[in-house]
């Protein structure tokens, strides 16, 4: 290898690292003041990229090929920062008071309603832009072609990070940001328009997104698959470098953006799983990223005070609901019953997932990686070992339940979004795993054939079966959430310092929950093969992982039917309208949107808000009259 | 420096704490700190701000690992050990901002603690309230809160809280109890009678009570003994009357403020 | 605090309530309509779906202008599939049990195309894939429920090595996305090489994750181990950044590239006046197609849409136009009539005779192979043949063994 080739590769390393800079800021700016995960930064860089499109081809040819495009690319950026700010006072504003994440789903709303949008105004096919002017073809390295625009880009990310060093550090607002990434009560009582610094931050977070969307179009041509693209790395990096931290994010996009450049010439199949195993790597070195502060979340929050209905549940009243559902199938065809069966499946799902976060207080962005584990585990027993069924399910909470023993292991040592993201780190691990391992997992186009035996093949019949056998499973994770177990995970998720102040080692506490939650996604996993008959790596990805927060969060955090309210409202506004129209993406990320705003504390969860609320106001009547 | 021994050689020495050292980066925040606490004592720790007592609190809490010195209860070395271990060797305690669990009630909270200390964690199906039913009740009542037990700490008063962490630390029926600023953010008058049920539970059980508190008048009516820690630093130990006279103090510490 | 009331409740009851009417209660399809269901990916890749909508539409229309099949008239149901294999066989179902669909078809990406084949054998139904490229398909995996449309990733990238190994190369290159239809063709194209190339080698492979290249540092990695040629897999948004930074960084100076699908209009279209020169690509070169019967195929579809054909229309057309012919054939919708009548099918289609073959189900639709050029701003194929795919294809009985036993 030549010096010439190592430099080349070292300022492609360098250009790739400014572009993951610029998205990463956005994102860890917007997190740092307002706490919000914003899943939708990705649509607003893919935004960015359509809008600069649009801007530079017409104004190109007003103002000249070289202002109209600079101008095009700032205007379009200046435009993605008021998308930002009009996205912040209609939508997420009102979810500030809402439990930890619910604004996560309403940005996950905003993904699919873009997803939509972007074609319906730009059209389906892939825009190439103009080059950037002034910045065409190539210069000589030491016998290297390198890019102009490249070499532009490498510029623009110190450039950028320096700009907001001096806006964070020499002015009022940048100073009053700061503190409120450090700490977010102490600004609230010095009396600052907390509103306004949250919308200010947005604009500036979203500005940066679309700038990066702009800058990529000489590189790109701006298509629809941008958004989903760029999100998880966006996250990686602003995790690598400490949430909040924009110096943090600088050095992780190098660090990724350099390894990189020199990790595909060693493997050149790794590219799938590389950022990920970084993020892994660092995360467990560094429990809070490069620069991130530790966070002392566990002041006296009002966040832990989710309504919940653990008072409410009796166990009677759940075989009345396990009744209702053997009732709901009679009279209705084989798609209603397979419909019907997904919602139970993605029920227990959930709940398993509501069983770590909402009782464990652990977030997890990958839980698809036990679903989808368990899935793999059933369709690998009757694929490879032609066993059958109950051997197949038996085996679906196994391999999770060793998958969750090793994560976990990792995962509960840490807390907040990062432990979030060391989960979605995992996830991604196997997820590339299934996807590349073809001998084994059939690679992207799945496993085929799982299919019950004749006995069960019988869509309604299926049905009763998992009925049964997630009901039984429901009401063991009951039990468990009010045995001394479940009561001391959920005081551990109110005050892991006061538990263990009071005897309990909190982590081993959490690694029990972590497998209890693994092993339980599996067998939904394993029933769910069994339903559709076919598995393919998408059952472990991200987007499935976020299935899984929308229902929990839908239905209602902390909350013991929320799952299966969740899991119903979701699985049914997509069946129905996607059978109703192609544009279903635009329509369900409305409704979800629309379900956010009005119940705010989840379907469940509002609901039982209400009944507390009614009875406060009846007890406080009969205290006045006594 | 005198000894502070005279007012309780008699009694045997319960936590030992010698030359304790924690450094947060290049601050110093406790520095070659060495005390003793006797059976049955009240020993204050003051001082101002920063002066590192809530560091001190938890190096022998578990919540932060000393970079040098030893803990040791009786015969029993707890340096660097994790909290749960030091909750069970017989140390319980409460820290600066109540922590309670927010969405349990105030039975289930205390149960919670009784369930911990005695390490029965890991029972996954019989239901949580069947277990010591009668000790939470009674350790409720003695606390004060029998009247609110079915409320959610959420819902409690400030001083409430506190209450609930008192009992929650009493459960494990302790030697020693560690009270980081038990009355802080509470009312005056609040603030004397929740040391004073304190005082009387301790003595009735026989625990050692080892206190950090703003207020004076709390500190000078209810402590044995006072330990002045400045910069991380022991200034001076002594009885109540003796540190009130300390001129030293006076001029570090105490400032203008008449006593 | 936020407020609430019983209205919120009685809203969220009565909006449950409603949907539940709007989906489980209407039920549509009169039982004796020859009616179709068609699925495929519109709503994440339309560029490539909405052109063989428009092709299978002209061919229904057609149809039902001349009067319908069997005096009746031919109905298709047509849904997204999600892009997935779990909503592909969530949307099958509905078609089959809800708007009781007797035939599937459609579906471009190989995983919902092999979903949707077992689903298809589960529940005893025709399932036509019109676009999924994945050899697997009607070999490991076939049924004979199943049957596919386009030439295989295998019979393509053998009519490129056919073209290829005239050049006279001997440093080959490969880079392709890091999924199935990328691994298959890279390993179809070494298997390729070695049986046709003898003294060719492999000096690089790249495999960049889908969507999501490096460009810059992909390229350099080919640059380093100095290939006389490329062979290329990449597609779409990832092949426009690998375009740019290897126009810029040298890598296609004096270098043959061999390239699989970037001829076809929904590909090459987007680079505009960017699109590489002298590649050598499969794709369809529609505007010079002479043929008669494309000619009048290009026609209609420029009459009724207003656009020009892309590969997708075509594919779209004669899909539809198997299935008609095998209707006709078999003189009903019925399961097992229409597998037999679909064996051997032989039918006149706007890019003349194709077969459906007995042994492995596969159609016997070619391919064009040409090298790129720029014309009027658009790239497009010159000096390009026809390769029919029975020259390519593996052979019927190689075929047959590796199907599972029926």
């Amino acid at each position: 290898m030549d010096f010439g080739f190592v430099l080349s590769q070292i300022l492609t390393g360098l250009s790739s690292a400014s572009s993951l800079f610029l998205i990463a800021s956005g994102l860890t700016i917007i997190f740092g003041v307002t706490r919000i995960v914003n899943f939708a930064h990705g649509s607003l860089y893919m935004l960015g990229a359509y809008c600069a499109y649009t801007a530079t081809e017409s104004l190109m040819a007003i103002l000249g090929s070289s202002l109209g495009f600079w101008v095009g690319i700032l205007l379009t950026a200046v435009f993605v920062g008021l998308i930002g700010l009009f996205l912040e006072f209609f939508l997420l504003r009102w979810l500030y008071k809402s439990p930890e994440l619910f604004q996560l789903l309403a940005t996950f709303g905003v993904v699919l309603i873009v997803q939509d949008l972007v074609p319906f105004l730009w059209g389906g096919e892939d825009l190439l832009g103009p080059r950037a002017p002034g910045f065409k073809g190539a210069i000589e390295i030491l016998g290297w072609s390198f890019p102009r625009y490249e070499l532009f880009m490498i510029l623009i990310g110190p450039c950028i990070w320096g700009g907001l060093w001096l806006l964070f550090h020499k002015t009022r607002w940048g100073i009053l940001v700061r503190a409120a990434t450090e700490d977010r009560e102490t600004v609230a009582t010095l009396g600052i328009n907390q509103a306004w610094l949250f919308r200010s931050v947005l604009f500036l977070g979203a500005f940066l997104a679309g700038l990066a969307g702009a800058l990529q179009l000489p590189k790109e041509p701006a298509n629809s698959l941008m958004d989903i693209n760029i999100i998880a790395e966006a996250f990686v990096v602003t995790v690598i470098g400490g949430m909040g931290s924009v110096t943090g994010a600088f050095l992780a996009a190098l660090l990724i953006g350099l390894l990189q450049a020199f990790g595909i010439l060693i493997f050149p199949k790794i590219t799938l799983v590389f950022i990920f195993l970084v993020m892994a790597f660092v995360l467990m070195i560094r429990p809070n990223g490069l620069l991130g502060k530790y966070q002392t979340v566990e002041t006296y929050s009002k966040q832990n005070e989710g309504p919940h209905d653990l008072t409410f549940i009796t166990l009677p009243r759940i075989f009345i609901t396990l009744g209702v559902c053997a009732l709901l199938p009679l009279g209705l065809g084989d798609f209603e019953i397979f419909v019907l069966t997904e919602i139970l499946v993605f029920a227990l799902f959930a709940f398993s997932l509501n069983f770590l976060m909402g009782f464990g207080g652990m977030i997890s962005f990958g839980h698809a990686a036990y679903f989808g584990l368990g899935a793999y585990a059933a369709a690998l027993m009757t694929h490879h070992f032609q066993a059958g069924l109950p051997l197949a399910l038996f085996a679906s909470p196994i391999l999770p339940l060793i998958a969750a023993a090793l994560f976990g292991w990792f995962c509960t040592r840490m807390s907040g979004v990062y432990l979030a993201m060391l989960t979605l780190a995992f996830a991604q691990i196997l997820w590339s795993i299934a996807f590349q391992w073809v001998a084994l997992t059939g690679g992207d186009n799945g496993l085929i054939g799982i299919w019950p035996p004749k006995i069960l093949s019988d869509r309604l019949l299926f049905y009763y079966f998992a009925l049964s056998l997630i009901g039984f499973v429901f009401i063991l994770l009951y039990k468990i959430t009010l045995s001394p177990f479940g009561l001391l995970l959920r005081a551990a998720r109110d005050s892991s310092k006061r538990l263990s102040a009071d005897g309990v080692h909190v982590g081993h506490l959490r690694w029990a929950a972590f497998l209890i939650a693994g092993a339980s996604a599996g067998l939904a996993g394993g029933l769910y093969s069994f339903a559709k008959g076919s598995i393919d790596p998408h059952i472990l990805s991200i987007p499935l992982s976020v299935d899984g927060l929308s229902m929990v969060l839908m239905g209602g955090i902390q909350t013991l039917l929320g799952p299966l309210m969740g899991s119903a409202a979701l699985t049914f506004l997509k069946t129905t309208v996607m059978s109703l129209t192609e544009n279903w993406r635009f329509f369900m990320g409305s409704a979800i949107v629309f379900l956010v705003l009005v119940f705010p504390r989840g379907l469940v969860g509002s609901l039982i808000h209400v009944f507390a609320l009614r009875k406060a106001a009846r007890s406080e009547k009969t205290e006045r009259s006594s | 420096m005198d000894s502070p021994l005279s007012l309780a050689s008699s009694r045997t020495s319960l936590l030992k704490v010698k030359a304790l050292c924690k450094n947060f980066g290049a601050f110093e925040a406790i520095k070659n700190v060495s005390f003793s606490l006797f059976e049955g004592e009240k020993l204050a720790v003051i001082g101002p701000n920063g002066a590192g007592k809530s560091t001190c609190f938890n190096l022998i809490g578990g919540q932060l690992s000393p970079d040098q010195g030893h803990i040791h209860l009786g015969d029993m070395d707890l340096t660097g050990k994790p909290p749960p271990f030091i909750a069970k060797a017989g140390i319980g305690r409460s820290f600066q901002i109540a922590a309670a669990y927010a969405s349990l009630t105030v039975e289930m909270a205390v149960q919670a603690a009784f369930l911990a200390i005695k390490g029965q964690a890991y029972h996954f199906i019989k239901p949580s309230h069947h277990y010591y039913r009668e000790d939470t009740a009674a350790l409720i009542e003695q606390v004060g809160l029998g009247a609110l037990s079915q409320r959610l700490c959420a819902e409690l008063a400030y001083g409430d809280v506190k209450r609930v962490e008192l009992a929650m630390a009493l459960a494990g029926n302790p030697r020693i109890l560690l009270m980081d600023e038990p009355t802080a953010g509470m009312a005056v008058a609040e603030r004397q009678s929740l040391m004073e049920h304190v005082v009387r539970l301790s003595q009735d059980r026989n625990i050692a009570l080892l206190f950090t508190e703003h207020d004076m008048d709390v500190v000078f009516r209810h402590a044995d003994r006072i330990i002045v820690l400045v910069r991380g630093q022991i200034l001076v130990e002594g009885p109540p009357d003796r540190i009130a006279q300390d001129p030293e103090v006076r001029a570090v510490y105490l400032g203008e403020d008449p006593l | 605090m936020y407020k609430f009331s019983s209205a919120h409740v009685a809203a969220l009851l009565v909006a449950v309530s409603v949907l539940w009417a709007v989906v489980f209660s209407v039920h549509h399809a009169a039982a004796d309509d020859l009616k179709l269901g068609d699925l495929n990916s519109y709503s994440r890749f339309p560029t490539f779906t909405e052109p063989y909508r428009k092709g299978w539409k002209l061919k229904l229309e057609e149809i039902n202008q001349a009067g319908g099949l069997l005096g009746k008239k031919l109905d298709v149901e047509t849904r997204d599939d999600g892009a997935n294999t779990s909503d592909a066989v969530r949307v099958a179902e509905e078609l089959v049990s809800r708007e009781n669909v007797k035939l599937l078809f459609g579906t471009m990406l190989s995983n919902t195309g092999l979903a949707l084949a077992d689903f298809a054998q589960q529940k005893e139904i025709i399932f036509i894939a019109a676009e999924p490229l994945s050899d697997a398909l009607t070999l490991e995996k076939g049924n004979q429920f199943t049957f596919r449309v386009r030439p295989s990733t295998y019979t393509q990238t053998a009519m490129l090595v056919d073209v290829a190994k005239k050049l006279g190369k001997k440093r080959w290159a490969i880079v392709a996305p890091n999924y199935e239809y990328g691994q298959s063709a890279a390993k179809a194209f070494k298997a390729l090489v070695t049986e046709h190339m003898p003294d060719a080698e492999i000096v690089a492979e790249q495999y960049p994750a889908l969507g999501k290249i490096d460009a810059g540092a992909t390229v350099q990695a080919l640059l380093l181990e100095k290939p006389d040629a490329i062979f290329n897999v990449l597609f779409g948004g990832d092949l426009a950044k690998f375009l740019r930074e290897g126009e810029d960084r040298t890598l296609f100076k004096d270098r043959e590239v061999v390239s699989l699908l970037t001829g076809e209009p929904e590909w090459i279209d987007s680079f505009k006046e960017e699109a590489p020169v002298g590649w050598l690509v499969t794709g369809y070169p529609w505007h010079e197609i002479q043929d008669p019967a494309h000619k009048a195929f290009q026609e209609a579809y420029q009459n009724r849409w207003d656009e020009k054909p892309h590969l997708g229309s075509l594919v779209g057309y004669i899909t539809l136009s198997i299935i008609a012919e095998a209707i006709e054939k078999a003189g009903s919708l019925e399961t097992e009539a229409m597998i037999s009548a679909l064996k051997d099918l032989e039918l006149e289609t706007p890019i003349g005779k194709i077969l459906v073959r007995k042994e492995d189900h596969q159609a016997t639709m070619g391919a064009w192979v040409g090298r790129t050029k720029i014309q009027n701003g658009l790239g497009v194929m010159s000096d390009w043949h026809y390769a029919p795919a029975e020259d390519y294809m593996i052979s019927a009985e190689d075929a047959a063994k590796k199907r599972p036993a029926p």
